[in-house]
């Protein structure tokens, strides 16, 4: 399987491994995710503290926002590479997400942490700081036909690839007799 | 729900993506007559959460929608469970869900209600 990413690796599910994609687009991917652990995860220690805090694949979705990303699931469909971020609380003026070449980048703005009228804190543990994310895919994206929906608090982004980056299938041609 | 709808959501994938159990992180807020509870559980609809109230104890539990049966990615279910910190009146709960944020808030019991008592002065 993936290289560094065996099966019982809490971070596999996280990333969104796509099940269906043949063992090819493996390497391809690899790089996908390295790419996402560096713009992810900048500083090495944190990461580790993150896998520490992760002995399942929940656990690590749980902790995501500590080790400073938001949560993200990413899937190659062939034609297309598909997001899905989790933005719960954020309305469509707080999110800012622009595609520069092959790099994506994505700000939103910090969630209101105010403490609604006549009320006083308790408790606290969801996250209001703001998110400044960049990221470069490995292949050209058509940037005029990308297209992000927010949906009950999660970005669907659809990115489809450049028409030189999408698969395309070769026909092959011999000499031998076709069968009758 | 018919048989012909359960086939329909088994068929196109939704049923077959796998499901995540996540614990959502929740803040909690009191007046002096009730408590607020907010939730984040992106993607949950309002058809799929569920919360009970049984003494001072909250359980909710939410699912969420697929996103698109193409995409193949995980589900969540999150489950989660508060003990509020005073006794609640039950049938005074209300909940709604905006933009992936559940807000539930449910009134304190007249006991444990906050009193601010005026001192006169002589």
């Amino acid at each position: 399987m993936l290289s560094r990413y065996d099966v019982s690796n809490a971070l596999l599910p996280m990333w969104g491994i796509p099940t269906s994609s043949g063992t090819n687009t493996h390497s391809m991917m690899n790089r996908l995710f390295e790419d996402f652990e560096t713009a992810f995860h900048r500083s090495a220690s944190r990461l580790e503290r993150a896998r520490k805090l992760a002995d399942r694949p929940a656990a690590y979705y749980q902790n995501a926002a500590l080790a400073g990303s938001p949560r993200a699931q990413l899937r190659d469909t062939g034609s297309a590479i598909s997001m899905l971020v989790d933005l719960p609380g954020l309305s469509l003026e707080d999110i800012d997400l622009s595609i520069e070449d092959t790099t994506v980048t994505l700000r939103t703005a910090a969630a209101a942490p105010k403490v609604p009228e006549g009320f006083e804190l308790v408790r606290r543990e969801r996250a209001h700081q703001g998110v400044e994310w960049s990221f470069a895919l490995p292949y050209p994206i058509d940037a005029g036909a990308a297209s992000a929906t927010l949906r009950h608090g999660r970005l669907e982004v659809t990115l489809p690839k450049a028409p030189e980056a999408k698969p395309m299938r070769i026909p092959v041609q011999g000499l031998e007799r076709e069968r009758s | 729900m018919s048989e012909l709808q359960v086939e329909k959501i088994q068929s196109n994938g939704i049923a077959k993506s796998p499901l995540w159990h996540v614990t959502p992180e929740l803040d909690l807020f009191e007046s002096g007559s009730e408590y607020l509870i907010l939730l984040d559980m992106p993607g949950a609809t309002p058809e799929g959460v569920s919360i009970q109230v049984q003494g001072t104890r909250v359980q909710i539990t939410a699912e969420q929608a697929a996103a698109d049966p193409e995409r193949e990615v995980a589900r969540v279910a999150f489950e989660r469970q508060i003990e509020l910190p005073g006794e609640v009146d039950v049938d005074s709960a209300s909940a709604k869900l905006e933009a992936g944020v559940l807000e539930i808030r449910i009134a304190k019991s007249a006991s444990a209600r906050r009193v601010k008592i005026a001192v006169k002065a002589n």
